[in-house]
């Protein structure tokens, strides 16, 4: 008896002190911020149906509310940076959106910085935190998320969007799936190859001129290099991202690093000629021409540094960056663009990359409503070309490229060199999207870009055969089996 | 470990000591730490295992229940097993490289009177940098580019040398910056050391023996029991060792520094496989048990 | 016997000999890269990549301009912006070069007429919006003036009854690089009206610190204004401080009120058994339970918050072990004495044992001071969000962010250190006496 008793004391003092702890802890956060998930889970799993019943309008919800008098108020990751230049106009983009739209509220909250952005949004996610729309959804990664629940079908907003032929096709491409809507494109680039053209010069080569093939890239590359001034050719990209530039070469050697049966199913080609030719070729350029960055690991940030820094002659570019290779010190009449050197095949296609809006499937309808509301205001023509305007009138250099076809980057780069963005358009004519189930494969790719570029004595071939014999079985058998079911 | 040698022998003393109630007083001592170790250990413990044993999917928890399919794709998972190579090869490194760097540290600043506590605060100074900011500042030595190192290493002709970049020797350069922050350990068998009574000292002195030998018979044998102690916890603080590889290679080149705590991080925060995360970590816990069961055992066969 | 005396013994020369070579072995080669990031966090973001690295930080150059207007009909604005396109844009130019300040002096007919100047951490803050390009118009400036005005970034004073210009009035014919390049480009330009009359570079040392400047103030609340506030790195620093801080307090009470109710308030076979629960902990690794744990956070609402960081510390098998060792050793006697007084055991543990047990105290407080500062994975998972970092996860981030230069870096790296160095300086004696009770006790 005396045991039981204690025990409910035990248990009843336990309890108190969870409470205390959660109390605590509440008021001391900022529980202001902490949005109430079991309400938002309780009443997602009614919107959604609803959502998936998907004939009402987005306007007419959107109508609904107002007339109930209700704001709804919702959490978008797109806040700028303070060093972001775009920072004053983006914050009159926002304000004007709310003047329009009186009954939502958007809270801006800074995106994830760094390299994690990712993780960052899924964990978030995953603890109902995450935000009820959001940009950074990349072309690679959103079959994926789509997977995991993280995005909401937006087919039935999009039926009913006036602007969705205004969309270029390549750039809808990754974010429809089974034909469903998923993301509404957010921004778009192309890659091509990049030269510094003052490196070029001192080299004794034609400025004008980017190596034309595989061989004239070594070529030069070898003419560029100078271990005395730290100075090399080309930019590699080994580190954990390595199959991102690698998959490049593998193209211009006509192949792809993964194939897709009619039927959905995926077959690994790491083995197949063009791969291990691109394998040899990337071993060659780090070990028997030795024109690229000592440091093959380096991060993405060191090589960026090595370019601005006139360290890097040659390194892979997108289209978009442009404006930071200005805003760390380059000069625009240095960089040149150009579409990649063609490989064997006598291909050199750009990849196209780029981010879409998606909206977060685990939240009330409303705040969904609300944030396509959001997105169809923010992807409109006219904020685009406010964008670019402003662009234009504080001589940031724009991204060529852009997601909407009745909207012109070029008419707003009237300083910018004509050849630069003919050079863009070549790029972005042959195109090609990243390797198929990316997202998964990357390890396995990865291990193998970086075993040959650390290891003199590696063998491509058996590399790549290694690499695919660990994902037919760790990956692609279990993916397969999953698309036949 | 050792508490679970001293939790027995209470049970022998009870019947000896007068009775003590179980009073108010001590259940609300000890129970906000049982709360919290219940929330904060057993209770994601065994969540972890709950976890493995689902396709676990962060939206829709807990997502396909799979029994024990998470732990078969461990088994022919050549990443795991990668992992799990690397991760007793960090600890041989580990051993050879850092263990036993600070015992002679201290059994030698034992033998040094004059400026001895100058040296003490030396040996201290670089504890002072935070790990993450050492990790972070030993990549760039390392950098092959302009890194410091290999700068050094070629006046005395050596180099230059890959280091991070050189798949058979990134696990070394992992463990290398280790050797030079034992100043906490050094310490340790420092202070353990001048708990010898002196009079055994000057008993072998009479008899005749040299410091070199005193050092081996008596100094070091008196620091057996404290390096046991150091060395549980080196095993364990070796065994789930992340920061390094997170932030000097990130796992590569390769995969030649991903060791289990890496693979459990990507599984779940690169690759949101919750489920066969939570089967790696199992996995860890019961080596990790299985290594302390029998540290206590052969500890109490000494 | 007399013979023996302590220097002649055998071997206690070799001995003397090693013991201090490998003393100083092992404190050179951990203080050379320490001495080395100190002197790395003063250079500027070009020669920190030189190879052969520099041992010590070159004194940055600032470069003296004089402007001469002769001929000029310029109102004050005008110089205004005369001056800025003359600075801004100039330093546009030499912006991967290393320059420590601009100073630019206006002068008509043999009359000073403003001055104007910008230290380089002022340039680095505000270049991204000042100068995004190189593109160097009348217009973009005129835009952008009263930004620099708003934020100060450069100092403009002009001179309604300047005096007398003395200095040099011809261009040397010999330049330095850095002031050769800036004539370069002054001569080059179509905006700048005034022409340069000389140009100089001096030596300035008190610019080899703008690396802490531009750590201290570049995402800083520099505009707290807007809604829009980000954060710096003072403010990693504080919620690393705050973190570390609550977390000691909280070990401290918890973990000192079990350790006591397990040495002194309970019956010996549930205290073995509390003592296996608590101990039995130090098996799981934590990283094993890293998910759930977050997972675990995120359900009371602790995902982003600082709390959330450091909860999960007040559960340390290790702390409440050695709390329950110390405590078994206090002689019982006083205890009892106290309970034979009457005295509550909550008044016994406050008024008896709290006072008694300050070394075991320190000892956790240090423990966890380092072992909570130095921490990293658990805060990387569990604050996602800016606002609640610590400094390492800053630490590990500013690696990946184009405005900041390594060199920028590294002081970030020597300024983490401080705190932890004080520290260990001021309390190494009680670090030392802690140590030794921990590394008996385990």
């Amino acid at each position: 008896m005396k045991k039981k008793q204690r025990f409910r004391t035990w248990s009843s003092l336990a309890i108190a002190l969870v409470l205390m702890l959660m109390v605590s802890a509440c008021s001391g956060g900022n529980s202001s911020n902490v949005t109430n998930v079991s309400e938002a889970t309780n009443d997602s799993s009614s919107t959604n149906a609803a959502a998936n019943n998907g004939s009402d309008n987005a306007e007419a919800t959107a109508d609904n509310t107002a007339s109930n008098g209700g704001t709804v108020e919702i959490t978008v990751w797109d806040q700028p940076n303070p060093d972001d230049t775009m920072k004053s106009i983006k914050e009159e983009v926002y304000a004007d959106f709310e003047v329009q739209h009186p009954n939502i509220k958007v809270k801006h909250e800074l995106m994830p910085q760094g390299t994690n952005d990712r993780e960052v949004f899924v964990t978030a996610m995953a603890g109902g935190n995450g935000p009820d729309a959001y940009h950074s959804a990349h072309f690679p990664i959103i079959a994926d998320w789509v997977g995991q629940g993280l995005a909401l079908d937006l087919t039935p907003y999009w039926d009913s969007y006036a602007d969705k032929d205004k969309f270029i096709p390549s750039s809808m491409e990754a974010g429809t799936i089974d034909g469903k809507v998923y993301g509404v494109p957010h921004d778009m680039y192309v890659t091509g190859l990049f030269w510094n053209k003052k490196m070029f010069e001192a080299a004794g080569l034609d400025r004008d001129t980017p190596p034309a093939n595989w061989d004239q890239l070594v070529e030069f590359g070898k003419k560029l290099a100078d271990p005395a001034k730290k100075q090399y050719g080309i930019t590699l990209l080994g580190m954990e991202w390595a199959d991102w530039w690698f998959e490049y070469y593998v193209w211009q050697a006509g192949g792809d690093l993964t194939h897709v049966n009619p039927d959905g199913t995926v077959q690994l080609a790491f083995t197949e000629e063009p791969s291990v030719t691109a394998l040899q070729f990337y071993k060659d350029l780090k070990w028997k021409d030795k024109i690229v960055q000592n440091n093959v690991l380096q991060s993405y940030q060191d090589n960026m540094n090595d370019i601005f820094q006139g360290r890097a002659a040659m390194s892979n570019a997108a289209s978009g960056g442009f404006g930071d290779y200005v805003a760390q010190g380059m000069d625009l009449n240095d960089v040149g663009f150009a579409p990649y050197p063609v490989g064997p095949s006598g291909k050199g296609p750009g990849q196209i990359g780029g981010a879409y809006w998606i909206i977060n499937p685990k939240t009330t309808k409303e705040k969904q409503d609300a944030a396509w509301q959001y997105i169809m205001y923010l992807n409109s023509k006219e904020v685009a070309e406010k964008y670019l305007q402003f662009q234009q009138d504080n001589g940031i250099f724009p991204n060529l490229l852009s997601v909407r076809s009745d909207v012109d980057p070029s008419q707003f780069a009237q300083d910018i060199s004509p050849e630069l963005v003919a050079a863009v358009n070549k790029a972005a004519s042959d195109t090609h999207l990243e390797y198929f189930l990316k997202e998964r494969l990357t390890p396995y790719v990865v291990k193998a870009v970086q075993k040959a570029l650390t290891d003199e004595k590696s063998n491509p071939k058996q590399l790549l055969q290694e690499a695919q014999d660990a994902a037919q079985k760790e990956v692609v058998d279990a993916y397969n089996a999953s698309v036949k079911k | 470990m050792k508490a679970a040698i001293e939790g027995r022998k209470p049970q022998v003393q009870a019947r000896v000591r007068p009775r003590i109630k179980i009073s108010w007083t001590a259940i609300a001592f000890v129970s906000p730490a049982i709360v919290c170790f219940l929330l904060f250990k057993y209770y994601p413990l065994l969540q972890a295992v709950y976890m493995s044993f689902f396709d676990y999917k962060v939206i829709n928890p807990p997502g396909k229940f799979v029994w024990l399919d998470n732990y078969k794709y461990l088994i022919h998972s050549t990443e795991f097993w990668n992992a799990f190579r690397n991760t007793f090869a960090f600890f041989f490194i580990y051993f050879i490289l850092t263990f036993w760097v600070p015992i002679v540290q201290a059994v030698l600043l034992n033998e040094i009177k004059f400026a001895s506590k100058t040296l003490r605060s030396l040996y201290l100074l670089p504890t002072a940098v935070p790990a993450v900011a050492g990790y972070l500042l030993w990549k760039w030595l390392y950098n092959p580019d302009y890194g410091l190192l290999n700068y050094l290493l070629h006046f005395i002709g050596l180099g230059p040398y890959g280091w991070l970049n050189d798949p058979s020797m990134a696990k070394w350069s992992i463990v290398l910056p280790g050797v030079f922050a034992t100043g906490m350990g050094m310490l340790i068998y420092y202070s353990a050391l001048q708990g010898i009574p002196s009079e055994n000292i000057e008993a072998a002195k009479i008899d005749g023996a040299g410091p070199w030998r005193r050092m081996r018979s008596i100094v070091f044998p008196s620091l057996k029991f404290v390096i046991g102690i150091q060395f549980i916890s080196f095993i364990c603080g070796v065994f789930l060792t992340f920061d390094p590889m997170y932030i000097m290679t990130g796992g590569g080149p390769a995969s030649s520094t991903k060791t289990l705590s890496m693979l459990v991080f990507n599984s779940s925060f690169k690759e949101f496989r919750f489920g066969v995360a939570g089967s790696i970590s199992f996995v860890m816990f019961v080596i990790i048990a299985v290594i302390t069961y029998l540290q206590i055992k052969l500890s109490n066969k000494d | 016997m007399a013979g023996r005396g302590r220097i002649k013994e055998k071997g206690s020369l070799s001995v003397k000999i090693v013991s201090y070579s490998v003393a100083i072995f092992f404190i050179l080669a951990s203080i050379v890269p320490l001495f080395w990031m100190v002197s790395s966090s003063m250079k500027d973001n070009i020669t920190i990549y030189k190879f052969p690295p520099t041992w010590v930080p070159e004194v940055p150059k600032s470069v003296s301009v004089t402007l001469n207007y002769d001929g000029t009909d310029l109102k004050k604005e005008d110089y205004e912006l005369d001056a800025m396109e003359a600075i801004w844009f100039t330093w546009k130019r030499m912006q991967n070069e290393a320059v420590g300040a601009m100073k630019i002096t206006g002068v008509k007919d043999g009359v000073v007429v403003y001055k104007a100047s910008m230290p380089s951490y002022k340039f680095t803050v505000g270049r991204s919006e000042i100068v995004p390009t190189m593109v160097a118009t009348h217009a973009t400036m005129k835009n952008k003036l009263q930004k620099i005005r708003d934020r100060k970034l450069t100092t403009f004073d002009y001179m309604e009854e300047g005096g007398k210009y003395g200095g040099e009035t011809a261009i040397p014919s010999e330049l330095p690089q850095q002031a050769a390049n800036a004539l370069k480009w002054l001569s080059e330009s179509k905006v700048v009206k005034g022409k340069v009359l000389t140009i100089d570079e001096i030596s300035d040392w008190k610019r080899l610190f703008d690396n802490y400047i531009v750590l201290w103030e570049m995402t800083g609340s520099s505009d707290s204004k807007s809604t829009a506030a980000s954060y710096g790195f003072p403010h990693f620093l504080l919620n690393s401080v705050f973190v570390t801080g609550a977390t000691i307090i909280l070990q401290l009470i918890i973990g000192g009120t079990a350790g006591y109710a397990l040495a002194h308030l309970m019956r010996g076979t549930i205290s073995g058994w509390l003592t296996l629960f608590f101990v039995a902990t130090i098996m799981i690794p934590e990283i094993a339970i890293l998910v759930p744990l977050y997972l675990t956070m995120d359900k009371l609402h602790l995902v982003n918050t600082l709390w959330g960081i450091i909860l999960p510390h007040t559960a340390w098998g290790i702390v409440i072990f050695l709390f329950k060792g110390f405590f078994e050793q206090l002689p019982g006697e006083l205890l009892q004495a106290g309970r034979i007084d009457g005295a509550s055991e909550m008044k016994i543990f406050y008024r008896i044992v709290v006072p008694m047990s300050a070394p075991i105290f320190t000892v956790v407080a240090v423990m966890t001071f380092i072992a909570v500062w130095n921490e990293f994975l658990w805060p990387l998972v569990v604050a996602r969000t800016q606002n609640v970092w610590t400094f390492t996860v800053a630490l590990n981030d500013f690696q990946q962010r184009r405005s900041l230069g390594s060199n920028v870096i590294m002081s970030s790296l020597v300024i983490a250190t401080i705190p932890l160095m004080i520290i260990i300086t001021s309390c190494q004696k009680l670090i030392e006496k802690g140590v030794s009770f921990t590394g008996l006790k385990g």
